[in-house]
């Protein structure tokens, strides 16, 4: 068995704490996306994204594939073969609540049906795609082995002739002076063509008044006994095909089917957004230094889309013997945003998914932890203190060496000595564990006093309004910002300017 | 389809009004337009008014099409055309109205806000659907064959246009075939008007044949529909609706399904009879939505020309003279007896007409008389603007002015002419909207603006507002009691071509002609000679 998630998928059972993955999540807001992302498809979906990648070469093994699978020509077939997967689960589904037994085995037909075809239509249409990925050359050349196989070729051939048997059947039922007679055969349509001819460009189907139930009404089962009677012989191989062929399911292929899903979804996701004017990028390997032009807060972007604002873009650039951001600044101008776009950066590159931005270079992480103060806590300054040093525990503890930390607004409730002190101390800690980050806060004096400090800041422009752009800068003692209020804008210099 | 009586590109939207039709309408006093279009009361015989009647809705489209301007002589010569042809066939105008309201009324009875179309709903739902669709085909064909009927006396490229677009859309082939199909599902749905026949009972029944396929569980599927149609049986009345159960005993025979043989095949055939005529109405979801477009358009479009019909009736009545505004090109403002139409309305024709030409003028400020007729002047400018440009007759001998779309009002009502620092503040607040909104090329009408404060403030803030706008290139007609204001403009622009300073006249002896001429401002607004003539001289 092989995997599209991992190369070796046996070490894939000792997953991440599914707990702490929440946390960081819902603090990067990254569960706003996945739900976004995740919607209309599978339930089991949401689980792959909650959990990164074991090593780094599954970082790249994934990557690999999702570069394959977002090319137009690998997206479609997938895309469709997915269309064919619920398709099918629909005919087995219906199967299940059928009632009559040729009525079952008609359904099962189908369904087979769908499967073999959907096979084939997808070992076709990849043959035509440039496929460069590991993962996906494993899939490929082992369904060109199944589908050659013996077994697949004769299920092949019965279920495609009976289908088409079944297909061809039509009869001709006429409703008149308080009787239904059954002929076999086709008609004229003539009434649905001088519909169309008087409604040119119209095209409508009848809608059945026996769909809707698996059982037979009692019209369709008198009009089945008359039809039964007079195609023996199909029903017969019907029957035949059936015990032939009790079932059909291949392991390798399940797997494959749900995995799938994991790039499929993504890759669907970051089209709709592409529609709309938000690009993402591959991250390219880096070595040491962290890069990103043009990166945005994807959570952001998707709230704002929805209200038609604009998503302010950043940059990004951390040299390798830098450790940690401090970003300072007013309120309300793009700092947590910022700290966010970082962790969602970090978390798309391991899944090993396109990022959010123009163009980025990531090294590799060992992990990604977050630390968001809880915001409007109605607890006492010393029970929320106490309340994020708990919280602030495990990331002391358990971070391994390495890993990239977001922290936003740690402390705010302590005292302002203590709080610095703190905080230098979190981030000596971090340092010395060789870990990279962000550290988002109110207290200018922590981006003092360290080489491996780089102090950024969120700007305002000349008449103090927030620009939601963050530049690296000295750190300020934070000034208050005074907006003036301008009335009505109609002395005679005002509408002057107001013109111009 | 379209209707395009109103444009001859596009049916009706409010896209592209004024800014602030609802100040433009208050200031102006427009609503006695309305009212007058809405006066149901056109002489219908060529003889009398029999009756007299308000109807809102004539009033409510004459408001709303005026509120969004023409933008070109060709546009407005295309209404103004509609508008003559409307007037000369009154009769034919009225009954479009009616036969249009007849129809939107009836399907507002049959609950056309609680239908949507296209949805399958209930059976009574689908019963009502076919109701609505035959309303709707009689009604487009009615208005059709009137159209054809009165084509002789018609000039106007809108109405003719309609009128031969309806005669090509709605083809006899088409009539033909849309009874057809009406016929054919009338088993289902009481379409026709009941027939007292004496001697029997008419019982619609269908004969259908589908063809199906039966793949999916071998349940019936991919259902094509082959035949349909209504047959007509007559029962006689002597021996009662049982005789039909004489084809109940011979349908009991082998190799078919009987429709007695069980309630439930009974039922499967009635689920058969509502999804075929479902079937069939879903092709006609399309043209009840296209028709019940028209006929919302066509009713709201004709409305607002047996509004004009309305109105010009009014102006007939008063001896009030109109003209229809001809194109003009370059800057250009002539009129010739200019009346005001709302007061002239209201005192029954026996108004002032003034008489001049503002071409080239792109501030004009008058100054003088209380009571002189100033307000009155301005407003004439406005309204005849404002007619002209929704394609109405102007009440003038003559009038030519240059299309101007974005007009804007700023005009201190008399309620709110009250010493307070609220009132200036809400009048600052106007004209900062009006500021941000100007649009091109953009016209301002200023009544007695700020004069809320002190004269000194207010001819400051007024100078300054209108200087910046003037120098900005905005076309402003002031009338003013700011004498500082007025003074200071004259002073600087004594000269300037561009500028016109106007006066209520008022003659040697003192009296009022409660004309507007040019004239230089005053240093009085002869407030002292009303408070002496009121007053006396002490």
């Amino acid at each position: 068995m092989f995997s599209l998630l991992s190369k070796n998928p046996s070490d894939q059972n000792k997953n991440n704490d599914h707990q702490s993955m929440n946390t960081i999540l819902t603090d990067l807001n990254i569960d706003q996306i996945l739900k976004r992302i995740s919607a209309e498809w599978d339930k089991d979906l949401m689980d792959m994204y909650y959990s990164f990648p074991l090593t780094r070469e599954d970082e790249d093994y994934r990557r690999d594939i999702y570069h394959d699978i977002k090319m137009d020509d690998v997206f479609t077939a997938f895309l469709e073969y997915h269309g064919k997967i619920r398709e099918r689960k629909n005919y087995s589904g219906r199967k299940d609540d059928a009632y009559e037994l040729i009525q079952k085995q008609t359904w099962y037909l189908r369904e087979i049906y769908t499967y073999v075809s959907s096979l084939d239509a997808l070992k076709e249409k990849l043959d035509k795609c440039t496929i460069s990925s590991e993962g996906l050359k494993t899939f490929i050349s082992y369904l060109n082995d199944h589908l050659s196989g013996d077994e697949f070729s004769s299920l092949r051939t019965d279920a495609v002739s009976l289908w088409k048997e079944l297909s061809d059947f039509h009869v001709v039922l006429t409703y008149e002076k308080g009787r239904f007679t059954l002929t076999n055969g086709t008609t004229e349509r003539a009434y649905d063509k001088f519909l169309s001819e008087l409604f040119p460009g119209e095209e409508h189907e009848m809608i059945n008044p026996f769909a809707g139930t698996e059982y037979f009404s009692n019209l369709e089962e008198e009009i089945i006994k008359l039809f039964q009677r007079k195609n023996k012989n199909f029903f017969k191989k019907l029957d035949k095909f059936c015990k032939d062929f009790p079932q059909v399911s291949d392991d390798q292929i399940t797997l494959f089917e749900k995995e799938m899903i994991y790039y499929l979804a993504f890759a669907r996701f970051q089209r709709s957004m592409s529609d709309k004017g938000y690009e993402m990028c591959t991250p390219q390997k880096s070595d040491k230094k962290l890069k990103a032009s043009g990166l945005y807060d994807l959570a952001l972007a998707l709230t704002n889309m929805d209200s038609g604002k604009e998503t302010i873009p950043n940059e990004l650039f951390m040299d390798e013997d830098e450790n940690f951001f401090v970003l300072t600044g007013p309120n309300q101008g793009g700092k947590t945003t910022y700290g966010r776009s970082l962790g969602q950066l970090v978390y798309f590159t391991k899944m090993g998914f396109d990022v959010p931005a123009i163009s980025a270079s990531v090294p590799y992480y060992t992990n990604l932890w977050t630390h968001f103060s809880v915001e409007e806590s109605i607890e006492s300054g010393r029970g929320k203190l106490m309340d994020e040093l708990e919280r602030l525990k495990p990331i002391m503890h358990e971070s391994q060496e390495g890993a990239f930390v977001v922290i936003n607004e740690l402390f705010t409730t302590a005292a302002n000595y203590d709080a610095i002190e703190m905080g230098k101390r979190v981030l000596k800690y971090l340092i010395d564990k060789k870990c990279k980050g962000i550290y988002v806060t109110h207290l200018w004096e922590l981006s003092q006093n360290s080489r491996n400090i780089v102090s950024l800041r969120a700007t305002v422009d000349k008449d103090n309004i927030q620009t939601f752009r963050i530049e690296r800068s000295e750190p300020v003692e934070s000034n208050c910002i005074n907006r003036q209020v301008v009335k009505y804008g109609l002395t005679y210099d005002q509408l002057k300017e107001r013109f111009s | 389809m379209n209707v395009n009586l109103l444009y001859s590109d596009k049916e009706w939207s409010s896209a592209g009004a004024y800014f602030d039709w609802n100040s433009i309408t208050k200031d102006l006093g427009l609503n006695a337009i309305f009212k007058a279009a809405g006066n149901d009361s056109i002489i219908r015989t060529n003889k009398a008014v029999i009756s007299q009647s308000q109807d809102s809705y004539l009033s409510h489209a004459v408001k709303r099409v005026m509120g969004v301007p023409l933008k070109s002589f060709e546009e407005i010569k295309y209404r103004q055309d509609i508008v003559k042809d409307c007037c000369k066939k009154q009769n034919m105008t009225d009954s479009l109205y009616h036969i249009s309201g007849t129809v939107l009324d009836e399907w507002e009875k049959l609950g056309r806000k609680n239908n949507s179309i296209g949805e399958i709903g209930t059976k009574a739902k689908l019963i009502t659907d076919l109701k609505v669709l035959k309303l709707l085909v009689d009604g487009i064909i009615e208005i059709r064959d009137l159209l054809a009927d009165n084509a002789d006396g018609l000039s106007s490229e809108g109405l003719l246009g309609l009128s031969s677009r309806l005669q090509k859309e709605f083809d006899e082939d088409k009539e033909e075939q849309l009874t057809t199909l009406l016929d054919s599902i009338s088993f289902f749905a009481d379409i026709y008007a009941r027939n007292r026949d004496e001697e029997y009972f008419n019982v619609r029944v269908p004969k259908i044949r589908i063809e199906c396929g039966l793949k999916d569980g071998l349940k019936i599927g991919d259902i094509r529909l082959d035949e349909l149609q209504t047959n007509v049986i007559k029962y006689s009345k002597q021996y009662g609706i049982g005789s039909k159960v004489k084809g109940k005993i011979s349908s009991l025979s082998p190799g078919v399904i009987s429709l007695y043989k069980d309630q439930a095949i009974q039922e499967d055939a009635e689920a058969i009879e509502f999804l075929v005529v479902g079937h069939v109405y879903s092709y006609c979801t399309q043209l009840v939505q296209e028709l019940g477009s028209f006929f919302d358009q066509f009713h709201f479009q004709i409305a607002f020309y047996l509004g004009a019909v309305n109105i010009r009736s009014q102006m007939q009545s008063y001896r009030i003279e109109y003209c229809f505004p001809d194109e003009c090109y370059g800057d250009v403002l002539e009129y010739d007896e200019l009346k005001e139409i709302i007061l002239s309305i209201e005192l029954k024709g026996k108004t002032v007409g003034n008489t001049g030409k503002l071409s080239g003028k792109q501030l004009v400020v008058i100054t003088g008389a209380n009571q002189g007729g100033k307000s009155t002047f301005l407003r004439s400018l406005g309204v005849a603007q404002v007619l002209m440009q929704c394609g109405l007759p102007v009440p003038a001998k003559r009038f030519r002015s240059s299309i101007r779309t974005s007009i804007f009002t700023h005009f201190t009502r008399r309620e709110d002419s009250a010493m307070n620092s609220g009132r200036l503040d809400e009048e600052l607040r106007r004209m900062d909207r009006i500021v941000s909104n100007l649009g091109k090329d953009p016209l301002v009408l200023l009544n007695e603006s700020f004069a809320t404060t002190t004269e000194k403030d207010g001819s400051r803030i007024a100078y300054d507002i209108v200087k910046a706008l003037k120098e900005e290139g905005v076309r402003i007609y002031t009338v003013t009691h700011l004498l500082s204001f007025a003074q200071q403009m004259y002073e600087e622009s004594k000269t300037d071509e561009k500028v016109c300073f106007m006066c209520a006249e008022h003659l040697d002896d003192g009296k009022r002609t409660f004309k507007i001429i040019p004239h230089e401002p005053e240093m009085t607004s002869f407030g002292l000679e009303l408070y002496d003539q009121i007053l006396g001289t002490h």
